[in-house]
């Protein structure tokens, strides 16, 4: 609904209707193949407008005029023999009297130091006595001439005098540099101009040469790693952040758990909460007032239902049932086996009803076990007691460490026992480890955190 | 049920076995013509008894699948000695099958072994230059064979009484009481064994012991910690509480 038709049922009364006119958009002249595919589509336009895209090359203006190109001479002024060369150019007009690339020939504007200067300014206390007044000066020309490139510096660097480095050249260089603007500033000072820019290049004139040996080192060491070393590095950077991540969510969840315990408006110290052990202590606390809580309602509801309770001694009955026939297999044969077998003639009961010397059991490998137990056959090495995947590397590694094979060289029932209660003992010391790693970690990230 | 079925309860019998290869690799002397040219060990798998008695009637056929590539791969001994002798030039897994008297009413046993033709690699372990026994790693003989056979034990848990009848006959759990060159598992490398599990045993304790004792100095550390802090934290409630009463007056 249009405001017109709203207009319409109050019968308002409107002057002239503005006639909306339409623009009417020059439709383009397509031409050539375009025009026939426009045509196929027909009515329906599509949703995406298309723009034609030529995909051919240009075809040649013919009709343009051709521009002018001119061949004209030029100097370039950053030569010193005056050559003279020419070049097209585009357009007409007149010719720049500068050639364009000379802009870009720079020479560095370095201090030139004289003998004069030499000797008022750098011999007086120079702590490196064993440059003279012309290995300076040569100095200062190869860096003139090379525009401070270094390394080109130190490799044609050829004076008769003792070897240089590198960083030897540098420290020299920099610091007659800096003597010498240091003596230029101070006349300037004197005559009442103070160049800024001056006194921050003379701070940044400071070269520390063992600084940059050491650097060069360093550099060396990290291009000289082997690709283990790398892996090895990179793997520690993800260790260590993980660990981050692990201790930022850990005093993340501290603070919130803190926060929760904190809701009740406790008066009490809260500080003694902030380790593991006053953690446990709150939760066991907690949970036993809960379970006490919920022993209390089970009463309650034995009590006051009938029902409930004749399930519930039914079920005492059953289970009751279930335990006496149990009871009824288990003793009588530990204890006197011709009960069980019906026929005491029988080799079994026989042997059974002979009182076995230790020796004897061991002979025939028998042995009696209380628990119940999968009738079958297995290895023993099957029943050896495994962990999980992760502690049971762990275990391994300890076994190593102590000298004993992962495999107990025999499988018999002594030495399983033992290697079962070795392992058992070797994973109570992993646990009570990481405990220890646990508490000390949290004591760090507790005491760093206040 | 047949009556045969009825098992002798809350009783396991165990039987201790061996299994293994000895290995011998071929020379230019001593290789028979009718080994192809590639095959460079003449090689035996084995199941055998280690006690004194050599009783192994219980088992009613051993079956060897060896690899695949070898001709008939699934072999059947039905009678002592159970072992097979065969020539080759690739160590692999031989699956052991041990299928026992139809009175037992047990399922077949099955195990690997890993068939060894070349000793054990010294420079891998230095347990001063021993090859620890049981690993199943090759053992060179004097004689240059080389021998990887491993102890276990077969456990008849709560067996039917026929079958524990079988398994009774004879004392079948006596051991040599010395270690032989031919036969190492004996009483007497059950003591040895025994002895330094033992050793770790006491070493592991001794550890587990050290390390309760840094536990529970951690924890009194902490404790002094949290003392310190609360005598601090009361210290400066006084303080407070002093400042507040001078205010008090102040207003007064």
């Amino acid at each position: 609904m249009s405001s017109h038709d709203i207009l319409d049922v109050f019968n308002v009364q409107r002057s002239e209707p503005p006639k909306k006119k339409k623009k009417i958009e020059p439709k383009k002249q397509l031409s050539g193949i375009n025009r026939e595919l426009y045509q196929l589509l027909g009515e329906n336009t599509p949703a995406l407008h298309l723009k034609p895209t030529s995909k051919f090359r240009k075809r040649l203006d013919t009709n343009s005029k051709a521009a002018a190109w001119r061949w004209v001479k030029f100097k370039n002024n950053s030569r010193d023999d005056g050559l003279q060369l020419s070049h097209w150019m585009k357009g007409i007009g007149p010719s720049p009297e500068k050639y364009q690339f000379e802009q870009y020939n720079q020479k560095l504007k370095l201090p030139d130091p004289d003998d004069v200067t030499y000797e008022r300014l750098i011999k007086e206390n120079d702590e490196e006595n064993d440059w003279t007044c012309e290995e300076t000066k040569y100095l200062f020309k190869m860096c003139k001439l090379y525009d401070l490139r270094w390394i080109i510096i130190n490799d044609r660097y050829n004076y008769q005098g003792p070897a240089r480095s590198l960083e030897d050249l540098k420290q020299r260089f920099y610091s007659v540099c800096q003597k010498i603007l240091i003596d230029e500033n101070k006349i300037l000072k004197e005559a009442g101009i103070l160049d800024e820019n001056k006194t921050k290049l003379i701070d940044a004139l400071n070269f520390d040469k063992s600084k940059e040996i050491d650097r060069k080192k360093y550099l060396e060491r990290l291009l000289g790693r082997s690709p283990a070393e790398i892996a090895e590095e990179e793997s520690l950077v993800i260790e260590a952040r993980r660990f981050e991540q692990a201790a930022q969510k850990m005093l993340a969840e501290r603070a919130a758990l803190l926060h929760l315990l904190d809701s009740p408006a406790s008066t009490a110290n809260i500080s003694q909460y902030s380790n593991s052990q006053g953690l446990a202590q709150l939760y066991n606390s907690l949970m036993f007032t809960d379970k006490s809580k919920k022993r209390k309602q089970e009463q309650d509801t034995a009590v006051t239902s009938s029902a409930g309770m004749a399930t519930d001694s039914k079920k005492l009955n059953k289970k009751q049932q279930q335990q006496q026939p149990q009871q009824s297999q288990q003793q009588p044969e530990i204890i006197s086996p011709q009960q069980t077998t019906p026929q005491p003639e029988n080799p079994v009961a026989q042997l059974l009803s002979k009182k076995l010397t230790a020796q004897e059991e061991a002979a025939y490998g028998l042995s009696y076990h209380a628990e119940r137990l999968q009738p079958g056959v297995h290895l023993r090495s099957s029943k050896i007691a495994s962990y999980k995947p992760s502690v049971q590397t762990k275990v391994n590694s300890t076994l190593n460490e102590l000298g004993i094979p992962n495999r107990p060289a025999m499988i018999s029932k002594k030495i399983v026992e033992r290697f079962d209660i070795l392992t058992d003992a070797i994973t109570t010391l992993l646990e009570t480890k990481k405990q220890i790693d646990s508490i000390e970690t949290e004591q760090n990230l507790v005491w760093n955190s206040q | 049920m047949a009556p045969h079925v009825k098992r002798v309860k809350n009783i396991s019998i165990s039987r201790p076995i061996i299994y293994g290869n000895t290995a011998s690799p071929f020379d230019a002397t001593n290789k028979p013509s009718s080994v192809p040219s590639d095959h460079t060990h003449s090689w035996t798998v084995f199941v055998r008894d280690p006690t004194k008695s050599q009783d192994l009637s219980m088992i009613k056929k051993v079956v060897f699948k060896l690899h695949d590539t070898i001709r008939n791969p699934l072999r059947t001994i039905e009678s002592p000695p159970f072992e097979i002798t065969e020539t080759g030039w690739g160590e692999f897994e031989v699956i052991i099958k041990i299928f026992f008297q139809p009175e037992s009413n047990e399922k077949p046993v099955q195990f690997y072994h890993h068939l060894k033709l070349h000793p054990y690699n010294p420079q891998v372990g230095e347990s001063g230059g021993t090859v620890p026994v049981g690993s199943g790693s090759g053992v060179v003989n004097p004689d240059g064979t080389v021998e990887s056979v491993l102890y276990d034990e077969l456990m008849f848990n709560e067996p039917t009484e026929d079958f524990f009848k079988i398994l009774t006959n004879k004392p079948g759990h006596l051991l040599n009481s010395k270690k032989t060159t031919e036969l190492v598992y004996s009483d007497e490398l059950e003591q040895e064994e025994l002895f330094r599990i033992n050793n770790a045993l006491g070493e592991v304790q001794e550890q587990i012991l050290s390390a309760r004792k840094k536990i529970q100095e951690l924890e009194f550390t902490n404790k002094q910690r949290i003392q310190q802090q609360q005598e601090q934290e009361k210290e400066q409630e006084h303080k407070q509480e002093q400042e507040n009463d001078d205010e008090n007056v102040d207003s007064e």
